[in-house]
């Protein structure tokens, strides 16, 4: 149940979230500013540091799954080692397959970075978002 | 008094004549009535204690102070669903939407059909009443309504629909920020921080937080109190004992934690129904994107209902919150995702709430925390699959020109006129992205020992001096928000408490 308030994904990890973020979104966004991606993954690790070791260790999990899946789809490298390109198609592949528990997989990561990413100021001001906004003065 | 556990450097030893573990919308309710009644009350909180000045309206803070697990908590089965629930003072009401209904008269008649006399709608009317008046709770203001909500309205009744503003427990300073999933930074929200617990904290209740509950203690047949620990909120660790004595104990985990409390302290269970029998209120979403800038995100977050077909267990909510808890779920990665994404302020969002027919199940897992299991039938996903249709149409009947639902088959509509060709088709389980925010029934109320787990007053079949206020003790699933029908309930529940130990502490 005990949390880890100094959880840091690891050199590996580190990596492949930081490819799969890229891949996901960050890469992709057309705006002026972007969040840093440190930032991200610092938040990322924050965000996973809060759960119970149990969670925790399941995204790590599926993680590595994701590291080692292009072999089994005909690639000749593990994820981060892809160009983006393929980075993409491999997630695509993921998320509009048939197996449920790799559509499952794409929506847990999904679901978590898309929480931290888009939480970062850069992105608020792209979108236009501002929490401080409200429909009737004070 | 509030203390928090950094306020702590020792043990702690309470002798009251009430304990109540978790102070959500059932624990703070009953520590308000009873102090109130002049009985000593002492409630102990698993989480953080946050108030107004704490909230930033960020919706990461929110997840990361205020909800179990990061809001992450989800069901094993197919689909997954995730159930996020609030662990912070106030529990789940710090952190909802503030939509108030009361139950169905229908629902109410079936409660008093199981023998639950005293339940029906006539019965039941000065708690909801007494309860409202307590909470202000009141229809949204045009005012703070916002775009998303009008839009999807004018929508609706395009299509001979009922469009209404929900009811909400919030009071005049409300401006629409659409913050109130987060903690209400206006303190508009009256949720249990903002009027319940001070109310009793006045009247002389004792609230720690940070205290988690380990062990009811007892003897033969009934318990004399709670044993716990002050953990620490960073790293959840355990720091100090607490053990409180107490004539009576109130269990207000909520339907997830007061079955996994009750199967890992091995009591309670002589009907062998705790746990079972959970209901969810599966939720799925649609999004209409619109030519026009609606900006959702302005005003009250969840703002109107359709209830015409809640008689098929359909019920209609016009939702929307900031873009960290928005755009989770949608289909698509990199450019494809990112070209959904920034037409945010483009979206308006009505969500699908149905009163499903299947039901899962809640466990103790090794460390006693609850696990979920629940498999989602055919009948439910195609009542899903019906909702999805009807709320699709509403939206483009609002002006909308595409709809992304969270279903795989379906991720994507173009015109009202694939809508006819997509209903014809089939769903299966395995299709849906859900959540559900409304965990109920594992620990029933009803006449039959042997069929339920708690009697009418809340009090335990087989345990003396042992009582539920909380969402679990729900006979049926109510089909609408729970959270009116939960401040009720715990009213009624501590009238009995009250009634048994004597005002003033007998």
């Amino acid at each position: 149940m005990q949390c880890d308030p100094d959880f840091e994904f690891g050199e590996g990890n580190n990596e492949t979230m930081r490819n799969m973020i890229a891949a996901m979104i960050h890469d992709f966004v057309d705006a002026p500013e972007k969040p840093d991606m440190d930032n991200v993954i610092r938040e990322m690790e924050k965000y996973l540091g809060g759960m119970p070791s149990l969670y925790r260790s399941g995204m790590i999990w599926l993680l590595r799954a994701l590291e080692v899946a292009p072999f089994a789809m005909g690639y000749r490298q593990q994820y981060s080692k892809l160009p983006r390109e393929d980075q993409v198609k491999v997630l695509q592949s993921f998320e509009n397959g048939s197996n449920y528990v790799q559509r499952m997989i794409i929506v847990s990561l999904k679901g978590s970075i898309i929480v931290t990413y888009f939480s970062e100021p850069e992105m608020e001001r792209t979108l236009g978002y501002d929490h401080h906004s409200c429909l009737v003065a004070k | 008094m509030i203390i928090e556990g950094k306020d702590l450097d020792s043990a702690v030893r309470e002798d009251v004549d009430v304990c109540i573990i978790g102070s959500g919308a059932g624990g703070a309710t009953v520590a308000r009535e009873l102090a109130g009644k002049g009985l000593s009350v002492v409630v102990l909180e698993e989480g953080g204690a946050y108030f107004t000045e704490d909230f930033t309206g960020k919706v990461k803070d929110g997840f990361f102070k205020m909800t179990r697990n990061m809001g992450l908590d989800a069901t094993t089965g197919i689909p997954s669903i995730i159930v996020p629930t609030g662990r912070c003072l106030g529990g789940t009401t710090t952190v909802n939407m503030g939509t108030c209904f009361r139950a169905p008269d229908s629902v109410l008649n079936e409660w008093v059909k199981m023998g639950l006399e005293g339940f029906g709608p006539a019965d039941m009317a000065p708690y909801y009443d007494k309860v409202e008046k307590d909470m202000s709770v009141q229809e949204v203001r045009p005012e703070v309504m916002g775009r998303g909500g009008e839009i999807i309205s004018e929508g609706a009744r395009k299509l001979g629909l009922h469009p209404r503003p929900l009811k909400r427990n919030v009071n005049d300073k409300c401006r629409g920020c659409g913050n109130c999933a987060y903690g209400c930074t206006e303190g508009a929200k009256e949720s249990m921080v903002v009027k319940i617990i001070p109310d009793a904290d006045k009247l002389g209740a004792k609230f720690y937080c940070d205290v988690k509950a380990q062990i009811l203690t007892g003897e033969k047949d009934g318990v004399t109190g709670v044993h716990g620990m002050v953990i620490d909120r960073r790293s959840g660790k355990y720091r100090f004992n607490v053990d409180v004595s107490a004539k009576v104990v109130v269990l207000s985990m909520g339907s997830l934690c007061t079955p996994a409390f009750l199967l890992k302290n091995k009591i309670g269970n002589k009907s062998g129904k705790v746990g079972k029998g959970l209901k969810l209120h599966l939720c799925a979403r649609t999004i209409g994107i619109f030519e026009e800038e609606i900006n959702s995100h302005l005003g009250v977050c969840q703002n109107m209902y359709i209830d015409d077909y809640v008689e098929q267990g359909i019920m209609m909510e016009a939702t929307f919150t900031g873009p960290a808890s928005q755009l989770p779920g949608l289909a698509g990665i990199g450019p494809d995702l990112w070209d959904v994404c920034k037409q945010y302020r483009h979206m308006a969002s009505l969500g699908i709430m149905i009163s499903e027919k299947g039901q899962g199940r809640v466990r103790a897992d090794g460390d006693g925390e609850p696990a979920m299991s629940f498999h989602l039938r055919d009948e439910d996903a195609e009542t899903l699959y019906k909702a999805m249709i009807i709320c699709d149409r509403v939206l483009f009947s609002a002006g909308a020109r595409k709809v992304i639902n969270g279903n795989f088959a379906v991720p994507e509509v173009l015109s009202m006129s694939d809508l006819d060709r997509i209903s014809r088709e089939k769903t299966k389980p395995s299709d849906w992205i859900l959540m559900a925010f409304h965990p109920q029934g594992t620990c029933r109320m009803g006449v039959n020992p042997k069929k339920s787990v708690v009697g009418p007053t809340g009090e335990f079949h087989d345990v003396q001096n042992l009582y539920i206020a909380d969402g679990s003790v729900f006979p049926t699933s109510l089909g609408v928000n729970p959270q009116e029908t939960i401040w009720a309930i715990s009213v009624r529940v501590a009238e009995a408490i009250a009634q048994k130990l004597g005002s003033a502490g007998a």
